[in-house]
């Protein structure tokens, strides 16, 4: 004989326990233990009475009797199931529904054998955690009353210099060692400096994280050091970068006297003497723009134009090269330059007052 | 000596016990332990048991399409079972030992 049970229709209704209409059939039998457990999560009757339909087809084909015969009735044989399975009384269940269904998911989790692996495992983590700790501490005083910057791979020591960073991050996994071996071996800490400790211990980690990522991005705003230049890129700062109505980055400035000539080393500054270098690193598709500096020279202001540029490319690996010097950095040189200064000054000074300038125009 | 308040306690024990070393499908499981003396097993609580112990991880289950009736599930020890089985076994017998040694210390009744 082979029954099968149709699934109710409808939300099951969470009634008081019927007393127990007279069924024999499996079917009507299994959906009365149903209605009986609706109050309990899903996911927990689910597991319990997968299968049952089965089960109570083959008690009834062998018994040959009506199952309230042979087991009494559904409200009683439900609630022998809950007690077998020790699962929550009948209305008990409701209110840590939700709680109930996460605990028993949490629980499946930590049964799986991947999980309990990794989890016996963490314990011989600890004395990385320990040294790593004592380093991220570190790293947050260092952040928070020094250099506002993480300073890798040792902190600046609070301003002092990378010289006493060494032995200050000694003398922090020192301490930090000792601490975690004492938590080990005394029993039970007290709640309260259990709950500073976990405390402690999720910032730390949670800045782990913070100065990962802070890493991350210095390393890609890092200079580039070529074989016969210094170069470097622009700091990506302020967002002011000067760029055209049209949203075209101005890259580049290349300053012509008022006979067509073109000038070098031309210093720059706006009208409230603020030198103009605010220049967007990159080309409209994003490229960096690598500033080219001569070696043997002092390090040129970054407001002096027109500027050697070369364009930082990257080949199939990702590893960043320069490419060859822009060729815009020798522009043919318009016909009638504009603008034409009224009244050139003779020689202007690049350290003389700017506000001064403004009126006169460059050279 | 009411047998049900017993069999509460051992329920678990008997249960893995009677699938050591033999799958069963859960009427199956039902049978082999009143065949062995557990008159008073419930069906109900049999089979809660089993889920329970399904979904601790003690037992796996399989289906097998059966010809004549409806499927059943086979339910067969996983290693946590079987070292669940070993460790209660153990409980068991030290506790009953206990028990049968309080029972013959009795003054002989007259």
């Amino acid at each position: 004989m082979s029954v099968r049970m149709p699934e109710p229709s409808g939300p099951i209704s969470s009634g008081p326990i019927p007393s127990g209409p007279i069924s024999s059939a499996p079917a009507t039998y299994v959906r009365e233990v149903r209605r009986c457990l609706a109050d309990l999560p899903p996911a927990l009757s689910e597991e319990l009475l997968d299968g049952l339909d089965e089960h109570l087809a083959e008690v009834a084909a062998d018994s040959g009797r009506p199952l309230e015969g042979v087991l009494g009735t559904p409200a009683a044989y439900a609630q022998e199931l809950r007690l077998a399975a020790e699962l929550p009384e009948h209305g008990q269940a409701r209110h840590s529904h939700v709680t109930a269904a996460l605990r028993a998911s949490a629980e499946r989790l930590r049964r799986h054998d991947a999980v309990r692996s990794v989890l016996t495992f963490l314990p011989e983590l600890r004395p990385a955690w320990w040294v790593a700790r004592a380093w991220l501490a570190l790293l947050a005083l260092d952040f928070l009353f020094g250099s506002q910057s993480f300073a890798f791979p040792l902190p600046s020591a609070l301003g002092l210099g990378a010289v006493l960073g060494l032995p200050l991050v000694i003398g922090a996994v020192v301490l930090s060692v000792q601490l975690g071996r004492r938590a080990q071996r005394r029993t039970p800490l007290q709640r309260r400096a259990r709950l500073l400790a976990i405390a402690g211990n999720s910032v730390l980690a949670l800045l782990a994280l913070v100065a990962v990522a802070a890493v991350q991005q210095r390393s890609s705003m890092q200079p580039v050091y070529a074989d016969d230049y210094a170069t470097a890129t622009y700091g990506y700062g302020s967002g002011n970068m000067l760029v055209r109505e049209d949203g075209t980055p101005i890259t580049n400035l290349y300053p012509y006297s008022s006979d067509g000539e073109p000038l070098t080393g031309v210093l720059l500054y706006d009208q409230d003497g603020r030198a103009v270098d605010n220049l967007l690193p990159s080309t409209l598709d994003g490229t960096p723009i690598a500033r080219v500096l001569p070696t043997e020279s002092a390090p040129q202001p970054g407001n002096a134009f027109p500027q050697r540029q070369r364009l930082q490319v990257y080949d199939d690996l990702g590893n960043a090269s320069l490419a060859p010097e822009d060729p815009r950095t020798v522009p043919t040189p318009s016909v009638t330059p504009v603008p034409t200064s009224p009244n050139p000054s003779p020689t202007p000074s690049p350290t003389r007052s700017p506000e001064a300038d403004r009126s006169r125009g460059p050279r | 000596m009411d047998t049900t308040q017993l069999l509460k306690g051992v329920l678990d024990l008997a249960v893995l016990a009677v699938l050591d070393g033999r799958d069963g499908y859960g009427y199956e499981v039902v049978r082999r332990l009143r065949t062995a003396g557990l008159d008073d097993v419930g069906d109900a609580s049999v089979y809660g048991t089993l889920r329970r112990l399904y979904g601790a991880g003690h037992l796996s289950s399989y289906v097998v399409p059966s010809e004549e009736g409806p499927h059943r599930k086979y339910y067969s020890l996983t290693p946590s079972g079987r070292d669940l089985l070993d460790r209660s076994g153990k409980t068991w017998l030290g506790f009953a030992d206990t028990v049968a040694a309080l029972l013959d210390a009795r003054p002989v009744a007259a």
